[in-house]
């Protein structure tokens, strides 16, 4: 047998896909010739080292869990910012609605997302609605003061590509009266209080959103925000950097959008952009 | 199995042991991009295409392969790769091997740092370093890499061989600069 033949062979050898014969005849080729022998010993070797060595990364806990849940309800929501950034991709027309939406603050509540059975995003609606119920019960001052706030988040926010305010100072319309940080969603949480004139509590929760699900189809798309009115509370959902910010109000609460707003540019636009 | 849908049970079972390639599956999309939201964005599509055609797989054979071969046809259609691909398989010149000691050569590649191999398998042609890893890290049958990658055994074959012979010199280059990170 020659070694161009034998080379060609190896592979089907390790693979055990030889008939008897071929592989006796290759096995006596390797035994006789020290060039055939010598590189099946190192192609042996970096085989060796690359299932000993070569990474091979596990899918992230958050990831898998997200994965277990999706298959459990056998749909497939794409993360909705996924969702909204091809759509907006491959139809200019939409994208062009959306910016003119957000222009004129057009809100149109729709209650849908929390009853529909395939909905994947019902424990960050929950759990930010039950946050807010707590700080509601406690009427405790929260124990971050003002003045750490921001330092805070801007300490993460060396891990995670954001920034924004939390604070917006001379605002008489949402002030802040302090935050601390819970654990949600197998995740730490920032939760942050406001209260809008006169004294209406809005919580603001902000998280990693790695592995958070938003629903399949927007409810209510105003800009990239999502709005879900859910055991009569009014809340709010958007993507900013890797962070979700969740807003929760009480339910006499008129509108969040101002405060989302400020939250996403530092000002309010509502006041010049409103056709009044 | 000719049949149009699994019953809920079948699809119980077909997505617990889907969920026990998923580690498997996460560490393949990870060799073929950088991206984290790609590679999960990957995986995610394969397991619900996965999932969508269940009825289509021939219990019995390799659920691992039958995935792989989802998600590197999926992979291959984001990147609108297929033309290239059959065009790389054209230049067929063999990498050629530096006259070397061959105990110098095996100590290479059995102290091979694993940043030096993953730096070394990345700079592989995405077609030679698929070659490999299937086969050679994921243990893949030669029938199984062949049908991962759509392509014939012999390819596969020709793959194998000058990917690792790629991922020799590569190997020998970073021993012969230590130090030098910027390895291209
Ligand atoms: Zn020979
Ligand atoms: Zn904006």
């Amino acid at each position: 047998m020659r070694c161009e033949i034998v080379k060609d062979s190896v592979d089907a050898l390790r693979d055990g896909a030889l008939g008897l014969t071929e592989a006796a005849e290759v096995r006596a080729h390797l035994a006789a010739c020290s060039a055939c022998a010598g590189e099946w010993e190192l192609t042996e070797a970096l085989r060796v080292t690359i299932r000993e060595r070569a990474s091979a990364p596990a899918a992230p806990d958050a990831f898998r869990e997200a994965m277990v849940r999706l298959l459990e309800r056998r749909t497939a929501p794409r993360s909705w910012f996924a969702r909204l950034q091809e759509t907006l991709r491959r139809q200019p027309l939409a994208a062009i609605a959306v910016m003119a939406a957000m222009a004129l603050l057009v809100l149109v509540p729709l209650n849908l997302w929390m009853l529909s059975a395939r909905e994947t995003s019902v424990p960050l609606l929950e759990e930010a609605i039950n946050e807010h119920i707590r700080l509601g019960l406690r009427e405790a001052i929260p124990e971050i003061p003002v003045a750490e706030l921001q330092p805070l988040l801007a300490r993460h926010q060396r891990r995670l590509d954001f920034s924004g305010p939390l604070s917006f100072p001379d605002d008489q319309e949402h002030r802040l009266v302090g935050g601390h940080v819970s654990y949600l969603l197998h995740r730490k949480v920032l939760t942050v209080t406001y209260y809008h004139r006169p004294n209406r509590p809005i919580t603001l929760l902000v998280l990693p959103g790695a592995g958070i699900q938003f629903p399949e189809q927007p409810m209510s798309l105003t800009g990239k925000v999502f709005q879900a009115v859910h055991r009569g509370f009014r809340t709010m959902h958007w993507q900013q950097g890797s962070l979700i910010y969740s807003l929760v109000s009480d339910p006499e609460e008129a509108d969040l959008t101002p405060l989302v707003e400020k939250l996403q540019h530092g000002t309010t636009l509502i006041s010049v952009l409103s056709p009044s | 199995m000719d049949r149009v849908s699994l019953t809920e049970d079948e699809k119980d079972r077909f997505c617990r042991s889907l969920l026990t390639h998923l580690d498997a599956l996460y560490s393949f999309a990870w060799w073929l991009t950088h991206r984290r939201e790609e590679i999960e964005d990957l995986v995610q599509e394969t397991c619900l295409r996965a999932l969508r055609s269940a009825h289509q797989f021939e219990s019995g054979t390799n659920l691992k392969a039958w995935l792989f071969s989802i998600l590197k046809h999926e992979w291959l259609r984001r990147h609108h790769l297929a033309k290239r691909e059959v065009l790389s398989d054209t230049f067929s010149d063999s990498p050629k091997l530096q006259e070397r000691a061959w105990a110098v050569e095996m100590d290479v590649i059995r102290s091979a740092l694993q940043k030096d191999l993953d730096e070394a398998l990345r700079a592989l042609p995405e077609e030679y370093r698929s070659a490999v890893l299937l086969f050679d890290l994921y243990s893949f049958s030669l029938k199984e890499t062949a049908a991962i990658l759509a392509v014939p055994d012999g390819t596969v074959k020709s793959r194998l061989s000058r990917g690792r012979l790629m991922l020799r010199e590569k190997l020998q280059g970073y021993r012969a600069s230590p130090g030098d990170d910027d390895e291209m």
